[in-house]
């Protein structure tokens, strides 16, 4: 059973963000979600998302998934390695385990079903 | 202020650079609940100073779906009013995660600066270095010179700068609701803008219940049909212009929404790129997001093709002028004619019902009738919806949308968030306050 | 008992996770922390303290800090009946070696299980993966949470299974085997295998995990997981009861340290300087904080010394501050050793502009090592600097505190 990202349908709205960092935290912020709106090319319009879950990091761009796993890279001996992967020091997705009445509370919040739980 | 809330006030004296801070009292909270209740409350406190006011709504930044907006609350410099004007895409929502609900900026300072609010810190900064850009080159810089891309800026560009009675307040990139002139006002003060950044926690009184509620209305919510709909072009069929989706169709990349809003109330359009495109452009300006509906419409009805009326829209956001006006009074046809005539533009935008509210939000209800009929009907209910959108921080084009979004589950909500009893008589109480 | 005044040692060569032990002896209110660097090791600082923490990072470039000075002066300390814990890179420095420059601080008879002359082949391709040791090499066979079992030689009755987390931590061969107070005793769901199950069981399993090293008066604590990740509880306690039943029998055998109640050189500063200084490390803590978060994205990492660091350390350090910011901000007056406003205000502003152009040159694609060096520097500068007035202040309160306790 996995999260399944469709960032085609996703909108860019961070109700993602915003839900996995209240299951994390208890208050609503942004800091500690381990599922985060990529929106940093605000003028170029590409947007989509980082999931990080305990082995893999998931990005889902508009062009399609990407599934690194964590822990390798590419060139360990150069400097600036393409590969490295980020948000390493964030927990990896338990999948709201201690939520039962919500399951992934990202799947249950997303306003569009861009999130779904295979 | 203990829930929902930073807990804070800013005030800034741009005459003698000074910034203090207020606690936000729960019974002001008690008494005018939030956003524009309390944002026309400090300005009046502080009207002698002719005060930008900007706030956020008591449910802005939570799972309350679409609680995306701030506000900016002055007096346009144009209609001579109080007016509201939404702060939409995520800046709203970056103003209170910054560390302040509400910021009061009085006088004028002696030279151009911009504020730089950030965790609970508020800088006025020196602002030669953007003076005189336009927004996106402003924007740009400050994110550059900050190190972060998620900075939310409200800029004014050229139009701003140099006086002119349309100058908008335009957000990161992108134009605003704003018609009244706050790029103006802005310019006047020598306030090039404000930059927003912050990584705050926001407290709850009940979160369990609060979240659980606002999943229930979510729900709800998405039981509409609408919501397989996407983008301007769709809201502007829904108001009776169907030609407009073939017109844009070509040129439309994608479409995105506010901060947990469920509608993609945004329309990128691709003019100097493929709209076809997935991967990242190598461009770095490909195009123009737009938000305003009779922007684009108007640019339609003067007779310019789609890329051309892209083009205008990206030009109006740079130089920071309201495009809905330029369409509306430049009288030319052409886009390099309208991009010279952006410093001459006359004309005055007429502002629907009391006046305190921008029109860049359709003045009816879209894709729900509401169970509403004749115009006076229609305008008194769209009024209040405003006046309720701006007091809660909701994105006030998805208010117009809605139903399920009620007046009833806002207090409900705010109750459970805040502990305190908000009831419906305080609510007619502060919009008729507010209606005047 | 008087409480312990635990000195931690947070200068070159360090990563972040001596953070952790901050938060693990803040929540166990022990306040009396002393923060450290390689300077003040050397000035035998550190011979007032009760214990002495040295975490994670580069052990030879700790080592090298350090150096000779540094090194007899934690044997001194110990021999006088200092406490000595070490975790992960601290559980390395003290034990026998013939490597410059570990071979000053030959201490303890202990030996690692991971050195190999042939390098084991990698499951996972990674340079958190091995060290070179001179001809041979450290190599780490897992990652992430191992299990853990306490032998008869911790004292309790029956053994305590817990988790903690290997980052490059030591397997360990004991000179004495009554010197073995936990072993490796199995992985769980969350280890990650670095090498083949069966190389990992081979290196860790049944080996030892924690070594308590009894040394003249005092002793040494190897910890070759992080028992001090805030993630384990079960691991924390283990740590917090070490040092209470250490500082116990120090005192109870009389051999403890003459310690001031009070330092004479501290000042006091209140009402608008003290609100001011407190802004301005808002301020600088926020601005760093912002470009941290944007670099936390960034497919990027620095290879400094031994030790790779991400991006996302850079936060770590800043959180662990900004954190504390709203308990500082309640006093209203502040109190601190002179010219230390002046230092934390320095290193704040300077390690905006430096994360600043950090950003600048990655995004332009320019060359950015020269500039994390300089930046995880003054993140060592900033924040012994913060929680040395952060930690004084608390530990003021908390003396004030109990003072007006003993006044009812």
């Amino acid at each position: 059973m996995g999260i399944q990202i469709n960032a085609l349908k996703c909108n860019n709205c961070m109700a993602c963000e915003m839900v996995c960092s209240y299951h994390r935290d208890d208050g609503f912020a942004f800091l500690s979600a381990c599922i985060v709106s990529y929106r940093a090319k605000e003028k170029k319009d590409y947007f989509g998302m980082l999931l990080k879950e305990e082995d893999v990091l998931i990005v889902a761009r508009p062009e399609g998934i990407e599934i690194n796993k964590i822990g390798e890279e590419a060139d360990p001996d150069k400097e600036a390695d393409a590969s490295a992967k980020p948000m390493l020091l964030r927990e990896g997705c338990d999948r709201c385990e201690d939520m039962d009445d919500y399951g992934p509370m990202c799947v249950a919040f997303c306003p569009v079903d861009a999130i779904t739980l295979d | 202020m203990e829930y929902l809330s930073t807990d804070k006030i800013l005030v800034i004296d741009l005459n003698s650079a000074q910034v203090e801070e207020e606690e936000l009292d729960e019974s002001l909270v008690e008494e005018k609940i939030g956003g524009i209740g309390i944002t026309k409350y400090l300005y009046d406190k502080y009207i002698e100073d002719d005060p930008i006011v900007i706030g956020t709504g008591l449910l802005s930044g939570t799972t309350y779906p679409a609680s995306a907006s701030g506000q900016i609350t002055a007096k346009s410099p144009v209609t001579g009013k109080v007016c509201h004007c939404p702060v939409i895409y995520k800046a709203g929502v970056e103003i209170k995660y910054s560390g302040f609900d509400y910021i009061v900026v009085k006088g004028q300072s002696q030279s151009p600066v911009y504020l730089w609010v950030h965790d609970g810190v508020a800088d006025i900064s020196d602002a030669a270095d953007i003076w005189g850009k336009d927004v996106w080159e402003s924007t740009d810089a400050l994110r550059k010179f900050v190190g972060d891309d998620l900075l939310q800026t409200m800029m004014i560009g050229p139009a701003g700068e140099n006086g002119s009675d349309h100058a908008q307040v335009c957000y990161n990139h992108w134009t605003s609701p704003d018609r009244f002139g706050f790029g103006k006002l802005f310019g006047s003060k020598n306030l090039k803008g404000f930059a927003f950044r912050g990584m705050g926690l926001i407290e709850i009184a009940e979160p369990e219940d609060y979240v659980e509620r606002s999943l229930e209305i979510l729900k709800e919510v998405k039981e509409n049909d609408f919501l397989e709909k996407k983008g301007i072009a769709q809201i502007l069929s829904a108001l009776g212009e169907e030609d407009v989706e073939a017109w844009i169709e070509p040129i439309i990349h994608r479409h995105s929404a506010d901060f947990f809003t469920p509608y993609a109330t945004n329309t990128a359009l691709f003019i100097d790129e493929d709209p076809g495109l997935l991967e990242e452009s190598k461009k770095d300006e490909p195009g123009v997001l737009v938000s305003d509906v009779y922007a684009l419409l108007g640019f339609k009805n003067i007779g310019l093709s789609a890329v051309d009326a892209g083009r205008a829209l990206k030009a109006c956001a740079k130089y920071g002028i309201d495009p809905f006006a330029v369409a509306q009074f430049s009288g030319k046809t052409t886009i390099e004619e309208i991009k010279e005539s952006f410093d001459s533009i006359k004309g005055v935008v007429e502002i629907p019902g009391s006046g305190h509210f921008s029109p860049w939000c359709p003045t009816r209800p879209i894709f729900n009738d509401f169970g509403l009929s004749g115009d006076d009907e229609i305008t008194a209910w769209w009024e209040r919806r405003q006046a309720v959108s701006m007091i809660f921080g909701i994105q006030p084009i998805f208010c117009l949308m809605c139903p399920e979004l009620t007046e009833e589950n806002m207090l409900e909500l705010a109750s459970i968030g805040t502990d305190l009893e908000l009831t419906q008589e305080t609510l007619d109480a502060v919009i008729d306050d507010i209606l005047g | 008992m008087k409480g312990p005044k635990i000195g931690l040692y947070a200068g070159s060569g360090t990563s972040h996770s001596w953070l952790w032990f901050v938060d693990l002896f803040e929540k166990a209110g022990f306040y009396d922390l002393v923060f450290l660097d390689e300077f003040s090791v050397q000035n035998n600082e550190i011979k007032e303290l009760d214990v002495l923490v040295v975490s994670g990072g580069d052990t030879f470039a700790v080592a090298k800090s350090l150096g000779k000075e540094g090194g007899q002066n934690i044997k001194a300390f110990v021999e006088q009946g200092g406490t000595y814990i070490g975790s992960c890179a601290g559980a390395y420095l003290p034990m026998n070696s013939s490597k410059k420059p570990l071979d000053w601080f030959n201490f303890v008879d202990v030996k690692i299980t991971n050195l190999s002359k042939t390098l084991p082949l990698a499951e996972i391709k990674t340079c958190k993966f091995c060290t070179s040791y001179g001809c041979d090499f450290v190599f780490h066979p897992v990652r992430e949470a191992v299990a853990l079992k306490t032998t008869s030689f911790y004292g309790k009755e029956t053994p305590i299974e817990f988790t903690a987390p290997l980052y490059g931590g030591p397997g360990m061969k004991a000179g004495d085997p009554s010197w073995v107070v936990a072993v490796y005793n199995g992985f769980t769901p969350k280890t990650s295998f670095l090498t083949s199950r069966k190389i990992a069981e081979k290196t860790l399993i049944n080996n030892a995990a924690v070594i308590r090293v009894p040394y003249n008066n005092g002793s040494f604590y190897l910890l070759g997981p992080h028992l001090e990740h805030p993630k384990f509880k079960e691991a924390n306690q283990f740590i917090i009861d070490a040092v209470i039943s250490e500082t116990c029998m120090v005192q109870n055998r009389g051999t403890s340290k003459y310690r001031l109640e009070s330092t004479p050189l501290k000042e006091k500063i209140t009402g608008k300087q003290a609100k001011e200084l407190l802004l301005s490390i808002r301020r600088e803590l926020s601005n760093s904080r912002i470009v941290a978060g944007s670099l936390e994205f960034l497919p990027i990492q620095w290879l400094i010394g031994q030790k790779v660091y991400e991006p996302q350390k850079v936060r770590v350090y800043l959180e662990s501050m900004f954190k504390r910011l709203k308990a500082l901000e309640k006093n209203k007056v502040l109190i601190l050793k002179p010219g230390l406003n002046e230092r934390i205000t320095r290193a704040a502003k300077q390690l905006t502009i430096e994360l600043r152009r950090i950003k600048r040159e990655i995004d332009e694609n320019l060359e950015s090592l020269k500039t994390a060096i300089v930046i995880f520097d003054l993140l060592h500068v900033l924040s012994i600097s913060f929680f040395e007035l952060y930690f004084t202040n608390m530990f003021n309160n908390s003396v004030q505190f109990k003072e007006s306790l003993g006044n009812i």
